[in-house]
């Protein structure tokens, strides 16, 4: 609620999922939180795997992304997740309900972006998987853990990384991100 | 003492250390050994068992005898190798298994007692009277016992981890190692090349070999040039590979900032890697190995190449008056190298007949070293040859007695070495480990050019099997000499004679172990405790295979060797659990209401990964008690505001969605109708309860399900598994949202005025009769309305998108404070559950079935589903099973404890006896009395029988009255209202 005057107006406020975390800035390094319009599941129902894409392409310009992969700008991308893909940055055509089950996510995630000349080392540091830029290339995405948490990992750029956890986890990951952003920082600084 | 024209320490840059409270100079590049010997000391510690004497005996990892404690930042870390341990400004090492002092140990009264402490010794003695080894030799041994002590405190320092990955992994950073990461980073490869020691180079740091042509220095120098030039190669340096495991994976330490002061609490002191790689070389070197002989163990007896290296790299000649005894031709390098540097060589003992070899000092041929004298340090030794016996006055002596190719990493699969006789030394088998190569003189390779030579072929090898372009075989040409060795192993005489120098083993216990039939090399080494150390008998295993199949008539090769296991050598477990320490043991899951509930000073609870409020206190509260009874009132009384955000939520979309429900739940969804809300019940193939929750029809293709919050994770694996098994055609798709909204219950009689009050549109509660759902909006926002209860009251659940999950409680907070209510946490929602007689994990704990809770009416006979022909195995709906009852004291004074067991009140307290046990239990200010849900023998059928509580732990017990489950409004009538 806001309070204006003496009188309460009754308005709900928003608050996002790493509010009063991010952003950090460290040694070059760093880890913002993205802010989106719009996040959705679209899950195609079995055998109308193409015809969700030719939707998606057509109202968004978009097409369903491979597995591991993203498709789609900065802006309006569609990231493998796994059993589903993330449809992100706008509301998503209501044609897509016939062939897809399409759920709302605006609020179940916390998105992050990495950005630094050692992003990789800080992401090597925390995640079992190869993210060399030359298995890892940018526009892969890679469902995984980071230390303890269940992440999606979209590389957005060569230096770039995009960080999909759950909302409720959201102070673990910035932490846990934070503290790799420190050592790796420290360890450069030493060598 | 140092040797003016030798070694690459840094002599502008001088360093004092304190080694036993006194200080000492060095030079930035020293290790405390080089050091310690620079300054003519080499009494360094006393052995495990006799505590006898001992010195420097190696230059590396592999060093037995010099464990020091190293003083840090206010902790101590005990068994550092002095050998190992660089020195920087201020560093403060002590000795270690010494008491009063080093050179005055009183428990070295045990090397007098020799006789009584022979291997095998205490498996025999402390056998009798047996009443005595926990009272009296058990503790006596443990205090005895040990290397360094442990400090109790909690290890504050700070530890990293780190994965990579890589196309060639190289172990070793020598001769071999340099050589395949410049070959295979000239071929674009993606390189990784782990060092353990603080510079690259390997064995050619210690010597002078002359590489085409230049000292074999400058050679490192224009390698790790060109190497550290290549973007494409990753140098490791003080890192050590511990362990190589499956499918390509190598546990790393790589020790950070061990080598220099405390800086700042950033400083990390260790790094745990994990390192992938899809080939690997082990490169690894060899280790030089000792003869026994009689008191061989004595400070001032070194390895004949540590001697050189220290000499070489450090620039310090370990003794005035060195000896060396040998078996081969390597150990002729270091008197060679010490005589060409002015030290003075007493003799030369080689025990080949046929040696071929010429020094301007005395040397013996056909010779060796039986005895050995001096207290502290040593001052003769005695040798004996064809000629007779003699003594001569040496302080320093270095012995060969050739060298064992470091094969531990190869072995770690489980893969056996191979003996060489050319060699007399162990080498590893080829593919022992899939994708590694061994190269160099870890593959028993002995001459640098040998070196060079296989570590060109392993990489060509590997570049095409990769596909790459294979360049022509060339490598660099040295100078170093043919590796000739005539194996010696031990030296007949009456003294002891040591092999294993950190356990203090000795050649008659190998004699001892095959006497008593301990014959196998397995049994051998747990009888006598040889390679048991933390050393891992890297300098001691091959001599005391050596022995043990001579003594047992058997061959070196039929005999083999024990089991290499991972570390190579001692980690920290700190660094490797570096990633679980405080905050990173679990991950935290916090609602959106997580910082209003702290500011209202609620203490948090943890519901797997979830904080929950356990209540919320209040000014004049003595405890939570009063805290829960209070909110409990909230709810009877008034109105109670509760998140249940951390709830499973999972959405489900498409035609097929009602036909999936029905296979995963006991009951049926098909028939519900839309806006609906159903609770449903769901087991695991096996028949038993596997978790419970309401489910809500959204619309004709929709449903929304709710789990527990301790098995949502579980629930939704379940899910995927069905689907993915037993009906992947389903038209349907599913997904969590427990994320994507924030939910809150309001319950209590005044629930509908708080409801009214906040959602947007006119709110007619006939519209919304129990177990009803639908879309509101409050101020403007999409929300969903769940007419449902946990509480037993009239209830509602308002979910609304997260982002507003924390302005929506205080709101609700608010209206509900503004109604005599409040907020309420967990502690009074079990009571509010309990009373209403609500199951949740405590009672389906994974042994419960339908029948058991009263539930078998939901098990529906039209339909199958998952667990549905298991359910009805006979056992399970045994009429004697322990089922679900309530319980209740007869007032407040008598407690009841979840976990108790329950026995009829005339019974012994027997296991046999036992009539079941309390799942869940509260005090109930309705009742004014404790109640619980139990489960009981035949519990349905006993309403209003007598039976014990007892808790065993706290030996307490409390009467009490089997009682229908539901406590409170048994009708429903108050949730229906």
């Amino acid at each position: 609620m806001t309070q204006m005057g003496k009188n309460f107006v009754r308005k709900l406020l928003a608050t996002s999922p790493a509010a009063d975390l991010c952003p950090v800035e460290f040694g070059g390094l760093k880890l913002v939180e993205l802010s989106f319009p719009y996040l959705s599941s679209i899950s195609p129902y079995p055998k109308n795997e193409k015809k969700c894409s030719a939707i998606l392409k057509k109202n968004h310009g978009i097409h369903m992304p491979n597995v591991c992969r993203a498709t789609g700008s900065s802006h309006k991308k569609a990231i493998w997740f796994g059993n589903f893909t993330l449809f992100i940055g706008e509301e998503p055509n209501i044609a897509l309900s016939d062939v897809a089950a399409v759920v709302d996510m605006s609020d179940a995630w916390c998105s992050l972006r990495l950005t630094g000349t050692h992003a990789e080392e800080v992401m090597q540091r925390l995640c079992p998987i190869d993210v060399r830029l030359s298995v890892f290339k940018t526009g892969c995405v890679a469902s995984t853990m980071l230390g303890l948490m269940p992440v999606t990992l979209h590389r957005s750029g060569k230096n770039q990384f995009d960080i999909y956890g759950f909302r409720s986890m959201s102070r673990t990951l910035v932490v846990e991100i934070t503290e790799s952003i420190k050592k790796t920082t420290y360890l450069f600084l030493q060598k | 003492m140092r040797i003016t024209s030798k070694g690459f320490v840094n002599r502008d840059q001088e360093v004092t250390f304190l080694f036993d409270s006194k200080p000492y100079k060095g030079f930035v590049g020293d290790t405390v050994a080089s050091a310690l010997l620079a300054n003519d000391v080499n009494l360094v510690g006393r052995s495990f068992k006799y505590h006898r004497p001992r010195g420097i005996l190696g230059i590396g990892s592999e060093e037995p005898n010099a464990l020091i404690s190293v003083h840090k930042g206010g902790k101590i870390e005990p068994n550092i190798r002095a050998t190992t341990q660089e020195i920087y400004e201020g560093l403060i090492a002590t000795s270690q298994n010494s008491w009063p002092s080093l050179k005055f140990d009183a428990l070295a009264i045990n090397d007098i007692l020799a006789p009584f402490f022979s291997a095998g010794f205490y498996y025999k003695t402390f056998m009798w009277p047996p009443r005595f080894w926990e009272a009296l030799y058990e503790p006596i041994i443990r205090r005895a016992a040990g290397l360094g002590k442990l400090e109790a405190k909690p290890d504050v320092d700070n530890y990293d981890q780190n994965f990579a990955f890589c196309d060639l992994l190289i172990i070793g950073g020598g001769p071999s190692g340099l050589f395949s990461a410049l070959l295979a980073g000239r071929a674009g490869l993606d390189v990784i090349l782990v060092d353990e020691n603080p510079k690259l180079g390997g064995r050619l740091l210690f010597e002078n070999t002359i590489i085409d042509g230049n000292h074999c220095s400058d050679w490192i120098q224009n390698c790790l040039g060109e190497l550290k030039s290549l973007e494409n190669v990753r140098l490791l340096s003080r890192a050590t590979v511990f362990g190589i495991y499956d499918q390509g994976t190598f546990g790393v330490l790589e020790r950070i900032s061990r080598h220099i002061p405390d800086s700042d609490s950033d400083t990390v002191l260790d790094c745990f890697w994990r390192i992938v790689a899809s080939s690997s070389i082990l490169a690894s070197g060899a280790i030089e190995r000792h003869i026994a002989f009689g008191n061989n163990d004595r400070p001032g007896i070194m390895m004949a190449s540590a001697l050189r290296g220290y000499l070489n790299h450090y620039g310090v000649a370990a003794g005035t008056s060195i000896s060396i005894f040998g078996n081969n031709d390597d150990a002729f390098n270091t008197a060679y190298d010490l005589n060409s540097a002015g030290v003075e060589i007493a003799a030369y003992i080689d025990s080949r007949r046929d040696a071929d070899i010429q020094g301007d000092f005395p040397i013996f041929r056909g010779a060796e070293v039986y005895d050995t004298g001096g207290r502290l340090g040593l001052e003769h030794i005695c040798i004996r040859d064809d000629k007779g016996e003699r003594k001569i006055q040496t302080d320093c002596l270095g012995v060969s007695g050739g060298w064992n190719p470091s094969i531990h990493l190869s072995c770690h699969t489980n893969a056996k070495p191979e003996w060489r006789n050319d060699i007399a030394a162990f080498t590893p088998k080829r593919q022992s480990i899939s994708g590694l190569i061994v190269v160099g003189s870890a593959n028993g390779h002995f001459t640098t050019s040998d070196c060079f030579q296989s570590a060109c072929e392993a990489v060509n090898e590997l570049l095409k099997s990769k596909g790459k372009k294979v360049r022509r075989k060339s490598y660099p040409l040295a100078s170093d000499l043919e590796y000739n060795i005539s194996p010696l192993w031990a030296v007949e005489g009456n003294k002891r004679a040591w092999l294993d120098f950190q356990n203090d083993v000795i050649t008659k216990d190998i004699k001892q172990s095959v006497d008593e039939n301990f014959r196998s090399v397995e049994h051998m080494k747990r009888y006598t405790t040889q390679g048991m150390a933390t050393d891992q008998g890297k300098g001691s295993n091959v001599i005391a295979i050596a022995l043990l199949a001579d003594a047992s008539g058997e061959t070196i090769e039929r005999t083999g060797t024990t089991t290499f296991r991972p570390p190579y050598t001692p980690i920290p477990i700190a660094a490797i659990g570096s990633s679980g320490r405080d905050k990173g043991f679990a991950p935290e899951r916090l609602s959106t209401t997580h910082a209003a509930s702290i500011k209202l000073a609620a203490p948090m609870i943890e519901a797997g990964l979830w904080y929950r409020p356990s209540y919320y206190p209040q000014i004049g509260e003595n405890n939570w008690l009063q805290a829960c009874n209070r909110e409990v009132l909230y709810v009877r009384q008034s109105v109670g505001i509760c998140d249940v955000s951390t709830l499973g939520k999972i959405e489900f979309h498409g035609k097929d969605a009602a036909k999936f429900l029905d296979f995963v739940y006991t009951n049926s969804f098909g028939s519900l109708a839309v806006g609906r809300v159903k609770y449903g019940l769901m087991l695991r193939e096996d028949g038993f309860i596997m978790d419970d929750g309401t489910s809500a029809r959204i619309s004709e293709n929709s449903y929304l399900m709710t789990t527990t919050t301790a098995a949502a994770g579980t629930v939704m694996r379940h899910l995927d598994f069905i689907h993915q098994a037993y009906c992947p055609k389903l038209h349907v798709r599913f997904v969590s949202v427990t994320e994507q909204w924030a939910q809150f219950s309001v319950s209590g009689p005044k629930s509908l005025d708080i409801i009214s009050s906040v959602v947007d549109e006119p709110f007619n509660e006939k519209d919304w009769p129990f177990m009803s759902c639908g879309e509101v909006k409050v101020m403007g926002i999409k929300a969903r309305l769940f007419r449902i209860s946990f509480s037993g009251e009239l209830g509602y659940e308002l979910a609304i998108p997260s982002r507003f999950g924390g302005s929506l409680f205080d709101l609700l907070r608010l209206e509900a404070e503004q109604r005599g209510g409040g907020v309420y946490g967990m502690e009074a929602m079990n009571v509010l559950r309990l009373e209403k007689g609500f199951i949740t994990h405590a009672e389906i704990d994974g042994r419960a079935t339908a029948y058991d809770v009263g539930m078998q009416k939901m098990v529906s006979e039209k339909k199958d589903f998952i667990g549905n022909k298991m359910a009805q195995r006979p056992g399970l709906l045994d009429r004697n099973r322990e089922r679900l009852v309530g319980l209740k004291t007869n007032g407040p004074q008598s407690t009841l404890t979840a976990g108790s067991l329950l026995y009829n009140t005339d019974d012994e307290l027997l296991a046999d006896n036992s009539q079941g046990h309390i799942s869940s239990v509260a005090f109930s200010p309705i009742e004014n009395c404790y109640i619980g849900l139990a489960f009981v023998k035949r519990g349905p059928e006993r309403w209003g029988e007598k039976i014990k509580a007892v808790n065993l732990l706290t030996s307490t017990d409390s009467n009490c009255e089997i009682c229908p489950p539901i406590f409170y409004d048994p009708d429903g009538e108050k949730f229906r209202a």
